[in-house]
């Protein structure tokens, strides 16, 4: 590694902590297909390409917190449909809370600059 | 236009540009070997590939347009490059082809199921000059046969094979091509194999032509020497036929090159899409879908071309040389100043210009010019029209002249006393050197011109069995013409005037016609008939005059070669007895009686040999009694030898046992006195 910081890095480590915690919360609501959230993020102004988040779903899932089943689609391959399972819900509230506590402590933080 | 394909992707039809499939298959694979890498990859990279699947319909299916290179590009912008996805793992990605690269120093052997086809040397020989595994083996099966048809002791390429079997190192291999051989279809003349192999070797496609065709030059050069008529041998020749038969092999066994992805294989350039998008190969030739018939029956023409030039070269430079030497008989046969004009014409645009034309063609088609000189074209077809115009017309005129055959025989009777007649040319032998191999003046002679008649050797002599009894002679003089009176005219013009002294005939080897009409093929027969049991002696001057042409029909006549008053190679015919027999009852006694007497001597000589034989067996006998008398004699001898030996023996014995006796009678006497 690096001793000289890199910016990029940063960036991106940043936008990949709270990337899982965003994808949780739009799967938590209900079911969702990956690209579905893909253009979910997109709106919200969160760039993410669905070659990072077809891993991350991936990881989460072999984690244990979510769950998916096949979904008939009109012509081609059934899709594969996302949903949160028990353990899911219970890591995401701790995810929220976590994610609270940053964001308070965040804002303070600048908002006395 | 890009060619558009019909893929089948995660069981989805879909329509595609081509080279936005490559362009496609080629992300497909860094995707694929960037989620590979990690945990749980092999789902994301499944569940990826469902995905674009579903992209890649949708443009199908929402703009009923096919797939673009813009499409693909879209698509990897939602999907992400690997490099865009984790910068971390992209380097590790980008380090594997670096232990591809170590990996490629040593030679192993593949161990891949999916690339070895026997135990992986060719593969993995092919990994380690990052070539073609097809080619490696190609060359592998060409140098093996080759190595059976030169019948070496032992198989060069089958032995190691094995050595390097045992030797090398198995390893896993996912052979990357780099290189594929195809055929070039944008620089081709025949196939566009030479070009193609060019490419892969980076080299320039004239030399590999030239390595191609060489042999064939070589071999159409080497038959001119024998005029012609060996193209079939030539094909069946080892090394000239070696890059023919090499050449129809790759025609046949090569794939064309017929996408941009095939261009940067063949060439060796790495493909991804950024090469794909920038290659300049992506104007593709426009691809007339050959049948594989179609394209047999065009290799079987360039076949007919190529032996067609191959007979017709030698024979067009052998018409050429023959025109130069028979310039002289053209000169009277021609006659007049319009038909010797075109008779240049012919030679020059009608058999000179085409061979210029072939031989130009090729050096232009080796030298890759492709586009045809128009001018050039243009005059060649001003002066090819030319020239066949004046062919016919020559034909046409020579035809006309010469349509009609009359000959004239005239017979008549040699009265000579002796049994034999001599035939010799009128006219001594010329100081020619009659060693030469290849006699250039030999056309020359054929003609000798006068100051008011042209002497032409046009003679020809037979000899035929008579059933007379005395030699007769038949001239027959004959020639073409206009019509029958002409062609009768010409035939009688003919001077052509035999001698005959004591029993020798004089025959003229030239006939003489006049210098002031062209010649009309003018021509003498001779035909001596030969009375039985007659003899006739070609002289080997005559002969060798006549080119060693007479003719006959062998039967009834005996040979000898040993002729006891004339030269050693005169002919000397004797109208033999082997007629049929009636014929020889009937009408000739002397041969009956000749019979007798040979029958006579048959039995004599086989007294002679029956009385040798008795007198050698009886010397044989008395040699086998004298024999065995001494054997005996000698046996007698010893027997009267030994015996007396035997018989001194026993008296020495006697004298002996008398003597010990007497001792013995003295030794007691003695005692006794002593007593």
């Amino acid at each position: 590694m690096s001793t000289s910081i890199n910016t990029d890095n940063i960036q991106s480590q940043m936008k990949k902590g709270v990337l899982e915690f965003a994808i949780l919360s739009i799967i938590q609501r209900g079911e969702a297909y990956p690209s579905d959230i893909t253009s979910e993020l997109k709106e919200s102004g969160m760039q993410v390409l669905e070659g990072t988040l077809y891993p991350l779903l991936t990881r989460l899932k072999n984690a244990g917190y979510l769950d998916y089943r096949w979904v008939e689609s009109t012509g081609g391959p059934p899709r594969k449909y996302f949903t949160m399972t028990d353990t899911g819900k219970e890591f995401y509230k701790t995810l929220e809370s976590t994610w609270n506590e940053i964001s308070q402590a965040v804002n303070k933080i600048t908002k006395q600059n | 236009m890009e060619k558009i394909i019909q893929i089948n992707y995660q069981g989805r039809n879909i329509s595609i540009e081509e080279n936005a499939y490559n362009a496609f298959q080629q992300y497909e694979n860094e995707l694929k070997a960037f989620f590979l890498k990690e945990e749980g990859g092999e789902e994301t990279f499944a569940d990826l590939q469902y995905r674009m699947a579903e992209i890649l319909e949708q443009k199908n299916t929402t703009t009923t347009l096919d797939v673009t290179m813009d499409d693909i590009n879209e698509l990897i912008d939602t999907i992400g490059k690997p490099s865009d996805l984790d910068p971390e793992k992209a380097e590790t990605t980008t380090e594997a082809p670096k232990q591809d690269a170590t990996e490629k120093k040593k030679l192993y052997r593949n161990k891949n199921k999916k690339e070895k086809v026997i135990a992986g040397v060719c593969s993995g020989i092919a990994h380690y000059f990052s070539i073609d595994p097809i080619a490696v083996r190609l060359m592998f099966v060409l140098f093996t046969i080759f190595n059976i048809a030169t019948l070496f002791s032992f198989n060069v390429g089958i032995v190691a094979y094995i050595v390097l079997w045992v030797l090398l190192e198995p390893a896993y291999i996912k052979t990357n091509i780099h290189r594929k051989l195809f055929r070039n279809p944008k620089d081709k003349i025949l196939g566009g194999v030479c070009s193609g192999i060019a490419q892969f070797f980076n080299a320039e496609t004239w030399v590999v032509r030239l390595i191609f065709i060489a042999p064939f030059l070589l071999g159409i050069m080497t038959n001119n020497a024998h005029f012609g008529g060996r193209g079939i041998h030539f094909l069946g020749s080892s090394f000239y036929g070696l890059t023919f038969i090499a050449y129809m092999i790759l025609w046949v066994i090569v794939p064309m090159a017929k996408s941009s992805t095939d261009y940067m294989l063949l060439k060796g350039e790495p493909i991804n899409i950024s090469t794909i998008q920038n290659s300049t190969s992506m104007n593709l030739v426009s691809q007339k879908s050959h049948s594989g018939l179609s394209k047999f029956l065009k290799v079987i023409a360039y076949i007919l071309i190529a032996l067609f030039l191959m007979f017709m070269i030698p024979i067009a430079i052998s018409i050429l040389i023959g025109s130069v030497f028979s310039y002289n008989l053209a000169d009277i046969v021609l006659f007049t100043s319009v038909n010797k004009t075109l008779a240049l014409f012919t030679i020059l645009f009608f058999v000179l210009l085409p061979l210029l034309g072939i031989i130009i063609w090729l050096i232009r088609k080796i030298a890759g010019y492709n586009k045809p000189s128009k001018p050039l074209r243009i005059i060649f077809a001003g002066l090819n029209i030319l020239g066949w115009a004046s062919v016919v017309f020559l034909i046409a005129n020579l035809v006309k002249e010469n349509n009609t055959y009359v000959s004239k025989p005239v017979t008549q009777t040699i009265s000579i006393s002796s049994d034999t007649l001599f035939v010799q040319p009128m006219t001594p032998d010329s100081t020619y050197s009659e060693n030469v191999v290849f006699e250039l003046n030999q056309f020359d002679r054929i003609l000798e011109k006068g100051s008011t008649e042209n002497k032409i050797k046009a003679v020809r002599l037979k000899y035929k069995k008579s059933d007379d009894t005395t030699f007769s002679i038949e001239i027959e003089k004959s020639a073409f013409g206009h019509n029958r009176e002409e062609a009768g005219d010409h035939a009688t013009s003919v001077e052509y005037e035999t001698r005959l002294v004591g029993n020798t005939l004089y025959l003229p080897s030239m006939l003489s016609v006049s210098n002031k009409i062209p010649y009309h093929f003018q021509n003498v027969k001779v035909t001596i008939y030969v009375p039985r049991n007659k003899t006739l002696i070609i002289s080997e001057k005559m002969k060798r005059q006549l080119s060693y042409s007479i003719r006959t029909n062998h039967k009834g006549f005996e040979y000898h070669a040993d002729s006891s008053n004339e030269t050693e190679d005169d002919d000397v015919i004797t109208a033999g007895k082997d007629l049929e027999k009636s014929t020889i009852r009937i009408n000739d006694r002397t041969i009956t009686i000749d019979d007798a007497l040979q029958d006579q001597k048959k039995e004599a000589k086989q007294m002679l040999n029956e009385a040798q034989r008795d007198a050698q067996q009886q010397i044989d006998e008395a040699k086998r009694d004298l024999d065995q008398s001494t054997r005996e004699a000698q046996r007698n001898l010893e027997e009267a030898q030994r015996e007396a030996k035997q018989k001194i023996d026993e008296a020495q014995r006697t004298l002996e046992q008398s003597k010990r006796e007497a001792q013995q009678k003295i030794d007691e006497a003695k005692r006794s006195s002593n007593k």
